[in-house]
């Protein structure tokens, strides 16, 4: 505990520190606004719905404070895979305690109508058994014939004591008793296939790559494992009963079954086992991948629909703008990791019309969602080339007289630069096209070179994401590694994950695998 | 203080003035921590109104209300508001602590990196649309008008209910950051201060039994424009309410019918509706393919895309309908993010243009219709002809007079066909060679506007309807329509409706 206090000194004053940094910038000389005070006065809450808001109230405020404090948008922090196991600050507890104690809500007599919300209240007041009781109370109301009530039930109870319940989740999250409670009453399932459910549920929640060395990674492949062992019970019969119920493919064996939900385990739980062989090399990564692939979905290898492996193209552009060389060398460089970006409007059309200046309508043409990460990993890895791939939309936000290709990739390129993607390039393609006659007046597009080469023989990606646009990592070889759709760069584990496969290719080439 | 002065002042109050709606900012500004930017978006609106019943006054009020979003964008980089309907200093600087704590409260990026400046723009010119006869009608003034109409109804005998409405609103929109971008073309701050009047003034008159009733209304921005004519009104509901006595019932069909300005004004108003953006109404669901929409064409294999029926004829080649904010004798409240100017929808018959809004691929719009929302459905004129009412009466063997209709559902019946029901009101009467010779009791319809537009024999003048914004706040919704004689209009059974 006394370390625990330590460590809450010196992050204290790490973070007075950044603020008097971050108050260097234009927002100097400005009178940071007091907050409002994040004490509630619980002695007037009567109920548990007041008790919650309260704790909400006081986790937002906190939340925010810590954010002001430090200047930093907390959806643009890397990515912290340990952030869930970091508790709320003790005044989430100390007014969840008082309030949940105050209202005289009792664990044995309480309503079982509101289990979710006293749970939850008894997590934040650190008052595991009493929680523990709720639910248990709650459980033991479910009516034996009951059985989706209880399927329904058990997952829920997974998600409280992951953090996700009833208002403010809990943190850090509490999964093991949420496991044993879960296991405690799983045997109350009738069929093989409605506890399945319930397992692969709890191989879900909180899932973490089996690679990892942390309690969640050790939970998942314990999880993954109890799974595991109900396959090898799970009877023609009971795959009858799945395949009737669950729309599965008729004439389906235990065997496919099995393999399936094994090869699903493996597929997304396993990457990071998969890129042990991307040090050997890139070939055996795509071919290992392809193959975990090939039984989670009970398709040919040859039919997987990712570009891992896949030669990446020569990429085209009417205008380049920041490469280093004059003209332009082809992108992605040979003897480079590149990180190949397909970027339009569309991906952050939304957010950046509500974040525009105060009265100001911003459609599109904003990237801070996208520059963030990429800044990131840029200043990570020096020797990284990041190419931004567009194409004109004949505007640039509200820009839109004498918008040029030119003028379109400037805009653009001044945006990543504002956030500091100094090493960016940017290549821009004149959209070919025609215009429907008046008075309709729409742009029918032609396909595009550089998307068309991306898509990989139209695997990659699907149309409804085209508009998204997709990010690729392709390593010095010119062959992709990984690519996921565009804005999912944004979450955290993905950023990671890039990180991770261009750490390994650069380490690949230095021979220090 | 003089009656004079102290009406003078009261009507002075009425809504907030521009300087007053500087001075919320201002005053939100000075209370202002934490550095930042402040903005303030303010409705304010007035309503005198008076209605009767049974010949007396049932209802006489004068009521006003504030809106003021006071909006707090802190150094934190993120926007809080609040919605407060006072302004005393204790209210308002509630309202910008609690914008600030909100503001920091959210958590986003506080540099939006980049940002290119706004373009200039020329807001276009509009016609008025305040009338100082509208605010300055008095409860006592308004009392004696409403005299005024009853009176001719007790003469006779019969019951006048009606409504007399004045409305005046401003908004204003102010902002203490990006001043130098006040009138971008795409801010909302481009119209800093606007006011408005409205007035609107029915009569509906029925006799004693119950079974006669005639009706009569205007609306318009300007009282001058429904004063002048308020005896006309009053008189045009007695004699309607006397010549739909005794009616008869007439076996439901196909009639040709002369369809009074505002029964069309009636009709049309889903069409209206429909030609505009609201809603996910215009282009947006003319050219989905997962929507029904009348002017859907049809799936075009070489472009992929759904086509709509712009271009192609859709009613009438006299039929015009279309919206010019120069048009005095409408009277639209100029928004030029959403209408910049005139717009004709529909043009000789021919569908030009479907109101859109901003995420409708405006890229593929470029040069078209620019990066505006083009909406429809506010104010609009339809073109008229020269047949006068008596001379379409004259020109009809046997056929329906309609005053106008009601009840019509908000959804057409079938979204293709623009299909829709409702039912006649306050006078009906059967033409039989060329005149007048019954009153009839009212139907209920089943039919399409669209129909009625291609079934069209004789157009008349288009003169303003009663067409009023509900909202006090609300926009003008002015309207200009013709009467309209057209065959084959389909009566589907017969309604107890007076």
């Amino acid at each position: 505990m006394r370390f625990m206090q330590k460590t809450r000194t010196v992050r204290a004053l790490l973070l007075a520190v950044t603020a008097a940094m971050v108050s260097a910038s234009p927002a100097a000389g400005q009178q940071f606004f007091e907050t409002s005070k994040v004490e509630v006065d619980v002695s007037k809450y009567t109920s548990v719905f007041d008790c919650m808001a309260a704790v909400d109230r006081v986790a937002k405020t906190l939340r925010a404070e810590e954010f002001h404090a430090t200047g930093v948008w907390a959806d643009t922090m890397p990515y912290d895979p340990n952030a869930r196991l970091q508790p709320w600050p003790a005044a989430v507890g100390e007014t969840a305690r008082t309030c949940v104690t105050s209202t005289a809500a009792d664990a044995d007599t309480a309503g079982v109508d509101v289990w979710d919300i006293l749970a939850n209240l008894y997590l934040h007041a650190g008052m595991e058994d009493s929680a523990r009781a709720v639910v248990e109370r709650r459980l033991a109301a479910v009516e034996p014939d009951s059985t989706e009530e209880l399927r329904g039930l058990l997952t829920d109870v997974l998600f409280l004591f992951n953090g996700h319940g009833v208002g403010t989740g809990i943190k850090p999250s509490r999964l093991e008793i949420g496991d044993d409670i879960v296991l405690d009453h799983i045997g109350r399932l009738p069929n093989l296939e409605t506890r399945l459910n319930v397992y692969m549920q709890m191989v879900v929640t909180g899932g973490e790559d089996v690679s990892g060395d942390n309690e969640m990674a050790a939970r998942t492949r314990r999880n993954l494992a109890r799974m595991r062992a109900q396959l090898d019970s799970l009877t023609q019969r009971d795959v009858d009963r799945m395949v009737e119920q669950g729309g599965m493919v008729v004439g389906l064996t235990t065997e496919d079954v099995v393999n399936r939900l094994e090869g699903l385990g493996d597929y997304f739980y396993g990457l990071r086992f998969r890129l042990d062989s991307l040090r050997v090399s890139t070939e055996a990564y795509a071919r290992a991948t392809r193959n975990v692939w090939s039984r989670a979905y009970a398709q040919p290898p040859e039919a997987y629909d990712r570009p891992a492996g896949k030669r990446a193209p020569r990429l085209e552009g009417d205008v380049w703008l920041g490469c280093e060389q004059d003209p332009c060398e082809s992108y992605p460089r040979p003897g480079r990791v590149s990180l190949v970006v397909f970027h339009t409007p569309e991906t952050t059309r939304s957010r950046a019309r509500e974040r525009a200046l105060p009265g100001m309508f911003s459609p599109g043409g904003g990237c801070v969602e996208r520059a963030v990460p990429l800044r990131r990993l840029q200043d990570r890895f020096p020797e990284l080339d990041i190419v931004v791939v567009a194409r004109t939309w004949g505007h640039y936000s509200y820009v839109k007289k004498g918008v040029t290709p030119e003028r379109e990739a400037e805009l653009m390129y001044e945006c990543f630069k504002s956030h500091g993607l100094d090493r960016v390039v940017v290549t821009m393609t004149e959209t070919p096209g025609w215009r429907l006659p008046d008075p309709d007046g729409r742009w029918v597009e032609q396909p595009m070179a550089n998307w068309t080469n991306y898509s990989f023989g139209g695997i990659w990606p699907d149309n409804d994401r085209m508009v998204h646009g997709s990010d690729l990592i392709v390593d010095q070889e010119g062959d992709v590694i990984h690519a996921v759709v565009a804005g999912r760069v944004r979450a955290g584990w993905v950023e990671e994950l890039f990180a991770e496969i261009i750490q390994i290719l650069l380490e690949r080439e230095k021979g220090t695998t | 203080m003089s009656e004079a002065a102290r009406r003078q002042r009261a009507e002075d109050s009425r809504i907030l003035t521009e300087a007053e709606c500087r001075q919320i900012l201002e005053r939100a500004h000075a209370m202002a921590r934490g550095g930042g930017d402040t903005g303030v978006s303010i409705k304010s609106w007035w309503q005198g109104e008076l209605r009767w019943a049974r010949n007396r006054a049932s209802l006489s009020s004068d009521r006003r209300n504030i809106e003021v979003t006071v909006i707090r964008k802190t150094s934190s980089g993120n926007q809080g508001s609040v919605v407060i309907n006072q302004v005393d200093d204790i209210a308002l600087e509630a309202a910008v602590r609690t914008a600030e704590r909100i503001s920091l409260m959210r958590t986003g990026p506080s540099d939006p990196g980049f940002v290119p400046k706004v373009p200039e723009y020329v807001r276009p010119p509009s016609a008025p649309i305040w009338s100082e006869a509208t605010v300055g009608l008095d409860a006592g003034t308004r009392a004696e008008v409403a005299r005024k109409m009853i009176a001719p109804a007790e003469a006779e005998g019969f019951y006048s209910a009606g409504y007399l409405e004045v409305r005046a609103a401003a908004a204003a929109t102010y902002t203490t950051a990006y001043r130098d971008l006040l009138t971008g073309e795409y801010s909302p701050v481009e119209n800093p201060y606007i006011r408005w009047t409205q007035a609107q003034c029915s009569n509906t008159v029925r006799d004693a039994t119950g079974m006669g009733s005639g009706w009569a209304g205007l609306s318009s921005y300007d009282w001058e424009r429904i004063g002048s004519e308020s005896d006309a009104l009053a008189e045009r509901a007695v004699q309607k309410c006397k010549a739909s006595r005794n009616p008869v019932a007439l076996e439901p069909g196909r009639y040709t019918v002369i369809l009074e300005p505002q029964a069309v004004a009636d009709l049309i108003e889903s069409l209206v509706t429909l030609l505009g953006a609201s809603g996910h109404r215009g282009r947006e669901s003319a050219e989905n393919p997962l929507m029904e929409h009348p002017f859907q064409l049809g799936y075009d294999n070489a472009t992929g895309l759904m086509l709509s029926k712009m271009g192609l004829k859709v009613v009438d080649e006299r039929i015009t309908i279309e919206h010019d904010p120069m048009d005095p004798r409408l009277g639209i409240v100029m928004s030029p993010l959403e209408r910049p100017g005139p717009v004709t929808w529909i043009e000789n018959g021919v569908l030009k243009r479907l109101g859109h809004n901003f995420n409708t691929g405006i890229e593929a719009l470029d040069g078209i219709n620019g990066l505006h929302q083009l909406r429809g459905g506010t104010g609009y004129r339809m073109s008229g002809g020269d047949t006068s009412m008596e001379e379409m009466i004259r020109t009809t063997r046997r056929g329906l007079l309609v005053t106008r209709f009601s009840n019509i559902p908000a959804l057409p019946l079938d979204s293709s066909s623009m299909l829709t029901t409702g039912l006649t009101r306050d006078g009906l009467w059967l033409i039989e060679n060329g005149e007048i010779t019954r009153a009839v009791r009212n139907f209920r319809f089943t039919e399409s506007p669209l129909f009625m537009l291609n079934n069209v024999e004789q157009i008349g003048e288009a003169v303003p309807v009663f067409r009023p914004t509900k909202k006090e706040t609300g926009e003008l919704t002015p309207a200009i329509v013709p009467p309209i004689k057209a065959r084959d209009f389909s009566f589907t059974s017969l309604s107890d409706a007076v």
